[in-house]
């Protein structure tokens, strides 16, 4: 018995368990295929309960290893113990000895790596629907539980469990095995991992969606897959690294968009020095390594937006015009209100609030006015610079009538005490000065 | 000052529906806690943790699994010091086991030394 107390030991990385469901799945499911996921499942579970156990009263050296041993014993102790699983090492055609062996090389770590990447690519599968995909991506990958997936993604519990039956039955009843796409279906194939992952951050970061940490995991996840597909040549292309700059870009402001009491602050409210500024130069490394070949993807023109302002020295020494320009492209190739709303705000910093509402009001249609409520938020914050308040005011109401997140309605909130402010003491020594004005003449 | 063992027990169905984020704060838990018993020295030992591996005999029959007919599992076991009984039974009362449904045994040592 060794007597080094187990502070000797480093603690457990963050998120360890998470991360090790994720490797597991990917390579218990290669081994099993997709038929036999619902034992991949509780075969990860037992090994990570196991792991917990022995683990309490010290830690190991090399946990990811313990780990790993624990599941190649029970993946053998599960094709030896009954029928089943006699079945099933028939089925795969390995006996128990065998597989003893395949194991073995499936858990040398650039096995796990690519039982991971060729699992990226079967959660995005194209014949799962959209919102499978994400809901799988994250049990698979990323270890979440059911609960934290239907916080995640702002789902009921149900709704989780029933995607991730039907992409799990999808999978399995196309009797596919976890390969990787075959080479002439790869770039489809890698575009619809860039959206799955895009979209995961997005969901993570969306200001709608309030601050809670499951929000900041989203956004950790979905870097760390992308940051996977970008280790691997194979599986990476110039937007895979223009993906993940953005992402590293937003994530650099992730701490700086609250203050020290919580409230949220907007971008020209933040403080710059709190920016992750070494975050910022890996963001500016992946852009560079985006910059090839003939494609200008959507985040290629997003990472260049978000790198201008991450660059930039104050909000007021934004270079609004090259932001101009990128939104343009953005607007030609993917148009989208969310762009177009954006793009006003550019407008509004290069040719003042006037000419970003006859933007916004001429640009956006009624059908999406009526359920987005950044539309009324942002419009009414031109209004209110132009100094028309009551407008301002009944703008940022109807804002505030669409959305019920505390995070939007905290900025709405203050916009509206600042209308408020705004309007009571401006009116009154409006009055008074016009009343100096004419008794002066 | 006595000598006396910690034996952890856990519930058998024990944690089959805790989330890989949940072990991960038990984990952290337990760890601080055997950490801070170490630091504070009167943890002499952490012991050991027990696998499920493991046979029970008994005179006409041999069975798979030391489990087989309780509702807890020993789960490891520590060494610690203290002056009396109580004294070791308030320092077991820190243990995180005890809020997951586990129980701790607080046992005497008869007082061999634990190096041979």
């Amino acid at each position: 018995m060794s007597d080094t107390p187990p502070t000797s030991v480093a603690p457990l990385v963050e998120r360890f368990f998470r991360h090790e469901a994720g490797r597991l799945v990917s390579v218990l499911t290669r081994f099993f295929g997709w038929r036999h996921f619902e034992l991949v499942e509780d075969m990860v579970q037992a090994t990570l309960i196991e792991a917990l156990q022995a683990w309490r009263v010290r830690l190991p050296e090399n946990p990811s290893a313990w780990v790993y041993q624990i599941a190649r014993r029970k993946t053998i102790d599960a094709l030896r113990r009954d029928q089943t699983g006699r079945r099933i090492a028939a089925e795969l055609g390995r006996g128990p000895d065998h597989a003893a062996d395949d194991l073995a090389d499936l858990f040398l770590d650039s096995e796990i790596a690519d039982s991971q990447l060729r699992m990226i690519f079967a959660c995005c599968h194209p014949d799962l629907a959209r919102e499978n995909q994400l809901a799988l991506t994250l049990k698979a990958l990323c270890g979440f539980s059911h609960s934290e997936i239907a916080r995640a993604l702002l789902l009921g519990e149900e709704t989780v469990k029933k995607r991730l039956q039907r992409a799990t039955r999808g999978l399995a009843e196309r009797g596919l095995a976890l390969e990787p796409p075959p080479v002439e279906e790869l770039l489809p194939r890698l575009d619809a991992v860039h959206q799955v992952l895009y979209l995961l951050f997005n969901e993570g970061y969306a200001s709608s969606s309030g601050t809670s940490a499951i929000r900041a995991d989203l956004c950790e996840e979905a870097a760390r897959l992308c940051y996977l597909l970008c280790s691997h040549p194979r599986f990476c292309e110039p937007a895979t690294h223009a993906l993940l700059a953005l992402m590293l870009f937003h994530a650099a402001r992730f701490e700086s968009r609250t203050d020290a009491a919580g409230a949220v602050l907007l971008l020209e409210e933040q403080d710059r020095s709190r920016w992750d500024h070494g975050l910022i130069r890996r963001a500016q490394a992946h852009l560079v390594q985006a910059a090839q070949g003939t494609v200008v993807s959507r985040y290629h023109l997003e990472a260049g937006i978000a790198s201008y302002h991450c660059l930039a020295p104050s909000y007021a020494e934004t270079d609004w015009s090259a932001i101009l320009g990128l939104y343009d492209l953005l607007l030609r190739a993917h148009p989208s209100p969310v762009y177009v709303l954006n793009r006003a705000v550019v407008v509004s910093q290069l040719q003042g609030p006037l000419a970003a509402i006859r933007e916004l009001e001429s640009e956006i249609p009624a059908s999406v006015r009526d359920h987005y409520f950044l539309f009324d938020a942002v419009l009414g914050e031109f209004y209110r610079r132009v100094g028309d308040l009551t407008r301002a005011r009944e703008l940022l109401e109807a804002a505030r009538a669409k959305t019920d997140s505390p995070f939007d309605l905290q900025i709405i909130d203050r916009r509206l005490a600042t209308c408020l402010r705004d309007a009571v003491p401006p009116a009154i020594t409006t009055v008074a000065s016009r009343r100096g004005t004419h008794s002066a003449n | 000052m006595a000598k006396f063992m910690f034996i952890y027990r856990d519930p058998s169905e024990m944690e089959n529906q805790l989330t890989p984020e949940e072990m991960q704060q038990v984990l952290e838990k337990w760890t601080s806690w055997i950490g801070a018993a170490m630091q504070a020295g009167w943890m002499i030992n952490p012991g050991d943790a027990l696998t499920p591996a493991g046979r029970v005999l008994k005179p006409d029959l041999v069975t798979d699994g030391p489990f087989v007919e309780s509702k807890e599992i020993v789960g490891g076991f520590s060494i610690v010091e203290a002056p009396s009984l109580e004294a070791a039974t308030e320092l077991a009362r820190g243990c995180p086991g005890l809020s997951a449904g586990g129980s701790v045994e607080v046992r005497a040592l008869a007082g061999y030394s634990l190096d041979n």
